[in-house]
């Protein structure tokens, strides 16, 4: 049997952890929107590493992972949920309505829905920031509802692994958790449980 | 440590030339903590996000503590234990044994390093992280981490002899 040293193999295990490129395109905007960022001397070679880390990260998805069930799918990205709640972070943005997030969340690749069910409930939209949602570049919106309690509902495009996400309600570390798909998004709403 | 806030031109001039190779290193050591690609991810972007309205340093030091104190805030808001105290463990010999770096079967097959990794609490993976791939001497994971060089000599010692006791559990299963 081929051996190698545990070192070499732990190396190569972390060589294969690669951000996605999505998320390095949103931190690079980032960057060149806060700070002036030096251009490459030679931008090909950028163009060219991104696609070899997509190359890569095919081949590797495909001999070495079993794609997630639609429930695991579900559950991580409640479990995602519930944490981002809880964690109440500063919001980037402070609107008061859809259209004008929308217009402030320029980065986003899709079109911000308000769910009928946000209306339905009299829920009042207060702020949002960007987040990622199993991968993806999602939206964390910040609602309250008529008692002044926040509700925190994710947006994100239904493709990928997200495009078999299984519709459900989730209970994590105290919050409520609903999983479900509306124009083309995935909403994943969590709330504190009554 | 942030100590000060750098001037736009500071910060001009701090950009790093290789944008991409800090956001991998950054990402990884991320992953390290997490063991979980969306949160790795979501960190890397809270940090870039802090350091960039903290007008911080985008030195590789500067950007791991950052991602650092971000996983620490998550996770102590969610009520998770995640760094125990090993300051007992002090008088741990510095001489590595021999078998530390051992020669293994490819564990990279079937997920095998993947699973024993997500067993090591975050501590010991991001220890044996710094180590292995960033190079790092105890020294500078102590700086790092702020814990004593002992403490780490020690922690790194027994992550890489549960590592091995967890890939031989494994590798024995049928």
């Amino acid at each position: 049997m081929k051996t190698k040293k545990i070192d070499d193999q732990i190396r190569e295990y972390y060589a294969w952890q690669r951000p996605s490129p999505q998320i390095v395109a949103r931190v690079k905007q980032m960057m060149r929107a806060g700070a002036p960022v030096r251009s490459l001397r030679r931008p090909w070679m950028g163009i060219a590493a991104a696609v070899a880390i997509a190359l890569t990260a095919l081949v590797w998805t495909t001999a070495h992972r079993i794609p997630p069930s639609p429930q695991q799918v579900a559950a991580s990205v409640a479990r995602q949920a519930a944490f981002g709640h809880n964690e109440k972070q500063q919001l980037e943005f402070r609107v008061t309505d859809c259209a004008e997030l929308q217009r402030q969340m320029k980065s986003l690749d899709f079109t911000l829905v308000e769910p009928a069910m946000m209306r339905e409930m009299n829920m009042r939209i207060v702020g949002a920031r960007y987040a990622t949602l199993a991968g993806a570049m999602a939206a964390q919106i910040v609602y309250v509802d008529s008692h002044g309690v926040p509700c925190t509902l994710y947006e994100v495009r239904s493709a990928n692994q997200l495009a078999r996400i299984a519709p459900g309600e989730h209970q994590i570390d105290g919050v409520r958790v609903a999983v479900w798909k509306e124009k083309g998004l995935v909403m994943v709403l969590a709330r504190p449980m009554a | 440590m942030r100590t000060r806030t750098s001037t736009p031109a500071e910060q001009q001039r701090e950009m790093p030339d290789d944008v991409d190779g800090l956001l991998d290193r950054a990402y990884r050591y991320a992953f390290s903590l997490a063991h979980d690609a969306a949160e790795a991810e979501d960190l890397l972007q809270d940090a870039c996000l802090s350091i960039l309205a903290s007008g911080g340093s985008w030195e590789r030091s500067y950007v791991f503590a950052t991602i650092r104190n971000r996983f620490i805030d998550r996770y102590r808001r969610n009520r998770k234990i995640l760094f125990l105290s090993l300051d007992r463990d002090d008088d741990r010999s510095e001489e590595e044994p021999a078998d530390l770096n051992w020669e293994a079967p490819d564990v990279l097959q079937n997920g095998l390093l993947d699973r024993a990794l997500g067993s090591l609490r975050a501590e010991e993976r991001e220890t044996l992280y710094l180590a292995v791939v960033e190079g790092c001497t105890a020294k500078e994971i102590a700086e790092l981490t702020s814990r004593p060089r002992g403490t780490i000599l020690s922690l790194l010692y027994r992550t890489k002899a549960k590592l091995r006791d967890l890939l031989g559990k494994q590798q024995a299963l049928p």
